[in-house]
């Protein structure tokens, strides 16, 4: 490096600095209040078919409590009536039409964050001696947790030494251990009761959450059960069950099944609270459903009020975005492409890695973020084996190099409609957002694939592939990064660092990673 | 463990890498605005022409689809031509054509000689002139060039096309060289990354030294087997002479240039490259970077 670009890289760190200096001595202690949040976008479909009678549908939503915020929230479908029944901290969102006639399709969506609580527990806690009307019902025998069977009792007598008998703590220990790592974890769709899982030993989660508030109940402490998600990126159908229980006057989570004492975990979303089934609906009407749920970063509420009181948000790029409607995930995908190019050209500059294209593997890990990795690298893979055919099976009709790269590109678009229709076909919900694809970026690598394969035979090809689908995965797990992406979003001025760290690999002249594997010979041969 | 890679470190601290050869050599001495000279080979043929530097005789240039129309015309040199695009790189879109002895077309392929239909030909020129083989062009000119033949001490160690002379100039001197033989595998191009091997050339005296095939150092031809004894390349000082000519002929500061020797015209000057390969180091078993920085005036050392 030159004395020039030393300063160009000082100058740039320096107003990064500057900048960053004078951004968190403005907002100072309010800082954590600015930076955006994790949600996540629910998606709840449902279908149903209405054979000309009334159709009533009925269906736990997110529960809104100081743990958990719930915003935006959309109750598709103008078919039917829709109203929300309160009852306690439970909300139940209900669907109605008469004389229904046909397959409909309700969507409830929202936007929804749920915090990790810890709570240590005495290691006495007495039991209570009364507790509040609303949580008195919770302490007598169920249907499905029977507190006072006899069966239970036992149980109870036998992992509770008499000694410990007043002691809540102790209690819920005995009854935590007991159901989390005596009764054995299995995959069971059905409803199991206390009793059933007791003599069966092993459970799903609401089986051992029913055996666990049943000991509590039989001891004297108030136990519910809670209905929930397992929030992650993607597609499901199942929902978990856990319980809480009533000591020192608040309710306290368990989870038996994963493990959680005295404890939630921030992707547990509460649907309600209770014994109760997620869904009730009329009769017959071929009812289906799923989840759909994908990780975003939102600003925070106060944020947003805050920049509601000073109107020009300069400071805060992001918030000024937001007040103009373009959501944080267009203005997150802008702001961290930087950063995917400092993965290629760390990869090709200083590992010394081939790829299609210069910048086509940022582009490309942009263009998997609705797929997500897996399923984009498996479609980029298999629509460059479908294309690659396609272009050897054209050979023979000998083309003009455009027309033939327009072939290409319709067998791309073929292959898209495939895919989706395959999906639509099963019921898979990937496929559609596949369409989101670039097929112009696909062709052209497909274009390049196959010209490295005809120039310079398969196995370089498939290196290149290989060196692509690395970069590929590399780029978007920088970009992915969720860190990197509330640093970047809240200061932009990060990027100036990136910036200078073009320019110092652009004054490297230092040997590529792969030039040690080119010139092995060379290098490793003189010594001997 | 730590000792391991110092020696390494150490040991590729003669080994020119790509980043350096760009930024410390291309950037530097090779002129942006110069590098069309050497990027079209009709226009590099027509500068060393001009000053009387040996060039293969080009028999006619295709500029336009419409030059296409009177091909049979154009092809009927007596023993074969090679098809090249002007902006090609890297041997792209180079295609051999001779004649048999019924006079017919046959083209060297993948499999060896084969029978040439005069419209894949056309379709082959078309190509070219589509920009096919050009580096981001979006059209290019085609020429076909009289065939060369050979001659004696190198043609026997090559399959196929013509073996040709790599020399390295810098800055006026020639600082290292190589000879480069079309193999089976190479579908008889001399590029050294679609299989043609080469041969190290000590720059003094014009024997060659070591071999070299797909990066790896080695003893014996790569697919006949017979050792690879030195041999001395003919007209060698003559060779030294032109290169560093053309070189100077274009302006460039860090020049490739390929040399062929024709049997009977001589060693003639193929074309120039303004961003020469880094194999020719493992060729010789030497490193660029003393050579290079060795060299005065230069301000800049690699760490």
């Amino acid at each position: 490096m030159r004395i020039s670009h030393k300063i160009v890289v000082v100058v740039l760190v320096g107003i990064c600095y500057l900048l960053l200096f004078y951004k968190i001595h403005i907002w100072g202690r309010g800082i954590s209040r600015m930076l955006p949040q994790r949600y996540y976008e629910l998606m709840l479909n449902m279908s149903l078919d209405g054979h000309d009678e009334d159709v009533q549908l009925s269906v736990a939503l997110p529960t809104i409590t100081s743990r958990q915020t719930v915003r935006e929230e959309f109750f598709g479908s103008p078919e039917f009536a829709f109203h929300i029944r309160r009852d306690g901290s439970n909300r139940w969102g209900i669907w109605e039409k008469s004389s229904a006639h046909g397959r409909y399709v309700i969507v409830y969506s929202g936007m929804v964050r749920a915090e990790a609580r810890k709570y240590e527990l005495a290691a006495r806690i007495d039991l209570p001696k009364q507790v509040p009307a609303e949580v008195e019902s919770y302490l007598l025998a169920t249907k499905d947790i029977q507190s006072d069977s006899p069966d239970v009792k036992e149980l109870f007598e036998h992992l509770v030494p008499l000694s410990e008998h007043g002691n809540a703590a102790a209690i819920v220990r005995a009854a935590f251990d007991y159901t989390s790592k005596v009764v054995k974890p299995i995959e069971f769709k059905g409803t199991t009761d206390a009793v059933t899982t007791l003599r069966l030993g092993e459970a799903s989660c609401g089986g051992k959450s029913r055996l666990f508030a049943a000991l509590c109940r039989a001891g004297g402490i108030p136990a519910r059960l809670v209905g929930g998600l397992i929030m992650k990126d993607g597609t499901w159908r199942s929902i978990h069950i856990w319980a809480e229980t009533w000591m020192a006057g608040r309710w306290i989570p368990f989870c038996p099944l994963n493990g959680y004492f005295a404890e939630i975990p921030s992707h547990y979303l509460v649907l309600y609270y209770g014994d109760f089934p997620l869904f009730t609906y009329t009769r017959d009407i071929n009812f289906n459903y799923y989840f759909h749920a994908k990780r975003v970063l939102a600003p925070p509420p106060e944020a947003m009020k805050a920049a509601k009181q000073f109107p020009r948000g300069i400071l805060n790029l992001w918030l000024a975005f937001e007040q103009v409607q373009i959501p944080l995930n267009l203005l997150k995908i802008i702001l961290m492409l930087p950063l995917g190019a400092l993965v290629v050209v760390l990869a090709r500059n200083v590992i010394g890695i081939e790829t299609f294209g210069t910048f086509m593997p940022a582009l490309m890990a942009v263009a998997f973020r609705d797929t997500g990795l897996v399923w984009g690298l498996i479609l980029f893979v298999s629509i460059l084996v479908f294309v690659a055919t396609i272009r050897y099976g054209l050979e023979w009709l000998q083309l003009l190099h455009t027309p033939r790269l327009a072939v290409l590109m319709t067998g791309t678009v073929a292959f898209m409609i495939t895919v989706i229709l395959t999906g639509v076909a099963t019921g898979h919900v990937l496929p559609t957002r596949v369409i989101s694809f670039p097929i112009v970026i696909l062709t052209l690598t497909v274009e390049r694939f196959t010209d490295v394969w005809e120039e310079d035979g398969l196995i370089k090809a498939i290196k290149v592939v290989i060196g692509t689908v690395f970069v590929v995965a590399a780029a978007f797990a920088a970009m992915n990064w969720e860190l990197l992406q509330i640093i970047v979003v809240t200061f932009p001025e990060t990027l100036l660092l990136l910036v200078a760290a073009f320019v110092i690999i652009g004054r490297w002249t230092g040997i590529r990673l792969s030039e040690y594997l080119r010139f092995r010979d060379l290098i490793f041969s003189k010594e001997g | 463990m730590l000792k391991f890679f110092s020696t390494i470190v150490h040991c590729s601290d003669d080994v020119l890498g790509i980043n350096a050869r760009n930024l410390d050599f291309i950037y530097r001495l090779n002129l942006r605005k110069y590098f069309p000279r050497v990027d079209d080979k009709l226009l590099t043929k027509e500068i060393l022409h001009a000053n009387l530097v040996p060039t293969p005789p080009t028999l006619t240039v295709f500029r336009s689809h419409s030059d296409l129309s009177n091909l049979e015309h154009r092809i009927a040199a007596p023993d074969g031509f090679a098809v090249k695009p002007a902006q090609g790189f890297g041997g792209l879109g180079i295609m051999i054509v001779r004649r048999d002895s019924s006079g017919g077309l046959v083209a060297l392929d993948k499999a060896g000689w084969a029978a040439l239909d005069i419209e894949h030909l056309r379709m082959h020129i078309s190509y070219i002139l589509s920009g096919l083989y050009s580096l981001e062009k979006l059209s290019d000119r085609a020429f076909l060039e009289q065939i060369l033949e050979p001659e004696e001490t190198l043609g026997k160690l090559s399959y196929g096309g013509i073996p040709d002379i790599r020399v390295i100039v810098y800055q006026g001197q020639p600082v290292m060289a190589m000879a480069r033989f079309p193999t089976r595998l190479s579908h008889g191009r001399a590029n050294l990354h679609q299989g043609a091997f080469a041969l190290g050339i000590d720059i003094r005296s014009g024997q060659t030294t070591y071999a070299v095939w797909r990066n790896r150092n080695i003893a014996s031809h790569p697919e006949t087997g017979e050792p690879l004894a030195s041999i001395k390349i003919p007209e060698w000082k003559y060779i030294l002479e032109m290169s560093v000519k053309a070189a100077k002929c274009v302006e460039l500061g860090f020049v490739g240039a390929d040399i062929v020797i024709d049997r009977r015209l001589g060693p003639l000057v193929m074309e120039l490259n303004a961003r020469p390969g880094l194999t020719i180091q493992l060729a010789n078993k030497k490193g660029l970077v003393k050579k290079l920085y060795g060299e005065k005036e230069l301000e800049t050392k690699p760490q």
